[in-house]
């Protein structure tokens, strides 16, 4: 039995009759104490972090022998023994080994609870804060971009070739925030401006159908970002960067917008007040865009309060709120011209507020069993002056969950929990209109012996939105993990996906382009089931390497098309088979001073119901990154490849409709981003800077028809910490 | 290792490739310009007005707007791609209206009455520089010049004879 959420971990001492308890140090190999160590006592739901001084301690501890696992993001896993006795107090000191591979990362999002990732049954990645921070990402989806297996078209994601383009409206990959579902309400899309990418401590992906714990929209798969934990001593982090995009590489292209800049800060404070920890958190961004009209401004705000009520007991609640104001750039006017929107859409301005409030109730019942209850509240607005008037939206979601994990003698757990929403909306494109759903799931792992484990579980939905017929789903999953040997491990998965149609798909009511939008009030909900084996093998201290074979049927998949009158319709219209296989692999080299990353996916997306390859995917996706520390310096190049999309919305591009000129060029992507930072820490000064050359060979290509990518832009980035 | 270095070095190599970049025009299409002045009377409710556009057909009779502009053998203004319509509920408007150069049959004023874009278009008007409303007259598009006069008048309640089969 692995570890339990480590979120749930931080409690402080407690004496009681029969127990004794666990403290001890944790330092570096040079005897530095190591603050943030997750402690985690193996086979029980208790654990906690160390302090700032390297120290924990856990009390409480029934009498009897523990296994003890330390890990934190950088160095290898420990395990330690302690037997405890009652009434004593059982002291360790550990020292961590410096890895510059994670080969054994700890999940939690492949079945609610935590476990390594070679414990889970289906295809995940991992990315940590320091990649995040490595890449300078000012928002989470261009750090995803590094992922194998995920690609994105602007800002929609696609886990291998479950999505296309849908214009914004509906996501096949679910994204959640500390494990509760981050959708807006309206278009049913994924906010990755609203998170505030410097509180992220991990993204976690899981690649395949999840909604068999998550419902609908995970069809394609689950992101899940884990925010940070608070820190027990106070803590002041600035972070500001500043840059600007490269001239255009050709003549023909420059607009006359001079040199264009970025800019942004954010400040981060926590402190614990008495047993409450608390975290402030603020930000501003400043974007001129390369092109003409595409300038965007953007405050972010984030709280997150952490409250134990006792020594089992923890309160959290976060706050997040977001201001927007941005230009709306469509498409180009012409290839010709591809930094100029057409003369119609200049001036379109897009103005929006998204605010998030979130809370979470968890309670310890002994060292078996762990009780959450949590709730949130996103409400979306905007406000925007496309078109021929000004349109607005507001939507509220309202969510609740409650669930249990049970452990159970030979390393058994069940997870079991119900869940409900409320969606509302609001707004002149799509009406007013409302709905809501619930839900209830259990998976059981059981561990037939300690090398093979079987997951089973299900999770019945029933969701009702407006006049749309009422849809109940049950999504069932099966998986295996087989351990031959340590070190590796063989997996197999089955599982459904399904997700409901949005508002804004089924009851769009617009024009674009001088041609109507119309509502389709008899969309139905679209439904996947996929289909996974995998190997997952982690080689001595410094490789790990994963293969996977996958294979997702798709039925009434929701698509963005044309009626045979020219009107612009969502519509159940496709069947779709995705065929592929995966590699990647994470090598030390070098004494361990440089890593190397590869991942290679190929995906065959076919349109069952055309005979047809599916729109907007690419086949081939090979991305490759490089981390080099020489001393205090940091050197990183990272690369990435996808073949060009082979099939798009010919409409958009043919006549008669014709409405992206040269909407057809598309080329492959080849695109390398190179990076250099320096830690000041020798010369005693609290500083890191790092400078980004994105696109560094200022390559000119689409991810979306009409929208030419960002040029070779430099970025310096300080980051200091008090 | 030392041949996946390589190897990856050589597919970044690629990236100087440099990537999309504006397009050659291949093949010059003469373009000459045609304009006038539109006069309306008698403008109908709004929603039987969709669009309104000025369609210079090759051929008369032509079959329909859409097969006509698709296979290339009528010119639009403005183009049909172009959210901006011929604007509504004026008086008269004058056009200026590049086209490819060459002999245009029939010159008129499509009304886009209904919510079909392939079907509910009727001609509201059309250039004729006689009374035989029967054949209308034809425009010649000189290369680089402009044809001017080419004046059409719209009565919305007195259309001219359907073109469309």
């Amino acid at each position: 039995m692995r570890s339990m959420l480590a979120i749930l971990l931080v409690f402080a001492p407690l004496a009681v009759a029969e127990t004794g308890s666990i403290r001890g140090l944790v330092v570096s190999m040079n005897g530095e104490p190591l603050p943030g160590v997750n402690v985690l006592i193996q086979g029980t739901v208790r654990g906690t972090t160390t302090s700032a001084s390297g120290e924990f301690s856990l009390s409480g501890i029934s009498v009897g022998t523990y296994t003890i696992v330390f890990s934190l993001v950088g160095y290898q896993r420990e395990q330690r023994s302690a037997n405890v006795k009652e009434g004593q107090a059982r002291e360790l000191r550990v020292v961590l080994t410096s890895a510059p591979i994670q080969t054994e990362p700890v999940v939690v999002t492949a079945s609610k609870r935590e476990q390594s990732l070679q414990d889970s049954p289906v295809s995940m990645a991992v990315m940590d804060a320091t990649e995040i921070a490595r890449r300078n990402s000012v928002t989470i989806d261009d750090a995803l971009r590094y992922i194998p297996g995920v690609n994105l078209t602007e800002s929609q994601v696609n886990i291998r070739g479950s999505s296309g383009y849908s214009r914004g409206a509906g996501s096949r990959v679910l994204m959640l925030v500390d494990g509760i579902p981050f959708i807006t309400g309206d278009t049913g899309e994924l906010n990755f401006e609203t998170i505030p990418v410097g509180q992220v401590e991990r993204v976690e992906v899981v690649k395949g159908a999840s909604s068999a714990l998550y419902g609908s929209s995970a069809l394609g798969g689950v992101i899940n970002v884990i925010t940070k934990p608070i820190p027990a001593e106070p803590a002041t982090t600035l972070r500001t960067y500043g840059g600007f995009y490269s001239a255009p590489s050709f003549s023909q292209w420059v607009w006359g917008g001079g040199t264009r800049f970025l800019d942004g800060q954010a400040l981060t404070h926590s402190r614990t007040i008495g047993s409450v920890g608390l975290m402030l958190y603020g930000s501003r961004m400043a974007d001129d865009g390369f092109r003409q009209n595409d300038f965007r401004r953007r405050y972010n705000g984030y709280v997150k309060v952490r409250t134990p009520l006792s020594d089992f007991d923890l309160f959290t609640s976060t706050f997040n709120i977001l201001h927007q104001k941005r230009t709306s750039f469509l498409y180009w006017k012409d290839l010709t011209h591809p930094l100029t929107p057409p003369d119609v859409q200049q001036g379109d301005r897009v103005e929006s507020t998204r605010f998030f409030l979130s809370s979470q109730y968890n309670h310890i019942a002994g060292e078996d069993a762990i009780y959450t209850v949590r709730g949130m509240w996103f409400r979306t607005k905007f406000t925007d002056t496309i078109g021929p008037s000004s349109e607005g939206s507001r939507s509220d979601v309202i969510r609740g969950e409650a669930l249990g994990t049970f452990l159970f003698d030979g390393g058994h757990i069940l997870t079991a929990g119900v869940e409900g929403n409320l969606d509302r909306v609001d707004a002149d494109v799509w009406g007013t209109h409302s709905g809501g759903g619930v839900a209830m799931y259990m998976q059981a792992e059981y561990a037939v012996a300690p090398w093979f484990k079987v997951t089973v579980g299900a999770r019945y939905d029933h969701q009702d939105l407006d006049s749309l017929d009422a849809n109940a789903q049950l999504n069932p999953k099966l998986g295996i993990v087989y351990n031959p040997m340590p070190g590796t491990a063989v997996r197999a998965s089955f599982g459904r996906g399904f997700r409901s149609p949005t508002v804004a798909e089924a009851f769009i009511s617009t024009s674009a382009g001088g041609f109507p939008i119309i509502p389709n009030p008899n969309l139905k909900p679209e439904r996947s089931t996929s289909y996974e084996v995998g190997m997952n093998q982690i080689l001595g201290e410094a490789a790990v390497c994963d293969v996977a074979l996958f294979q997702s049927d798709f039925s009434d998949l929701i698509e963005a098309g044309f009626t045979p009158n020219f009107n612009g319709q969502f519509a159940n219209v496709t069947r779709a088979q995705i065929r592929g296989v995966e590699g990647s692999a994470t090598l030390g080299f070098f004494d361990r001073s440089s890593v190397l990353s590869l991942g290679y996916t190929y995906v065959h997306p076919k349109d069952v119901t055309k005979n047809d390859i599916l729109k907007y995917r690419p086949r081939h996706m090979l991305y490759a990154g490089s981390v080099s520390r020489i001393s205090d310096f940091t050197l990183a190049v990272d690369f990435r490849y996808l073949s060009r999309v082979e099939r798009i919305d010919d409409e958009f591009v043919t006549p008669p409709l014709n409405i992206i000129k040269d909407g057809e060029y598309r080329v492959d992507i080849y695109v390398v981003d190179l990076r250099f930072g320096y830690d000041f820490a020798p010369v005693d000064l609290p500083l890191t800077a790092t400078l980004n050359i994105n696109n560094l060979f200022q390559y000119n290509y689409v991810e979306l028809i009409g929208n030419i990518a960002p040029p070779r832009s430099i970025i310096l980035t300080l980051q200091t910490s008090l | 290792m030392k041949i996946v270095l390589l190897a990856l070095l050589c597919l970044s190599a690629l990236a100087c490739d440099g990537g999309l970049e504006p397009p050659t025009t291949a093949v010059q299409v003469p373009m000459g310009t045609m304009t006038g002045l539109i006069t309306y009377h008698n403008w109908p409710p709004i929603d039987s007005l969709h669009d309104l556009r000025l369609v210079a057909f090759r051929k008369f009779p032509p079959r329909d707007i859409l097969t006509e502009v698709l296979q290339g053998r009528a010119a639009v203004h403005p183009p049909i791609g172009d959210s901006a319509l011929v604007p509504f509920f004026v008086d008269s408007l004058r056009f200026i209206f590049v086209l490819p150069a060459g002999t245009y049959d029939y010159v008129a004023i499509a009304q886009q009455y209904g919510p079909s874009i392939s079907t509910d278009w009727r001609a509201a008007g059309q250039y004729d520089l006689d009374t035989n409303l029967t054949i209308p007259s034809s425009v010649e598009v000189i290369a680089n010049d402009t044809t001017g006069g080419v004046n059409i008048d719209v009565d919305f309640n007195n259309p001219p004879p359907p073109p469309f089969p």
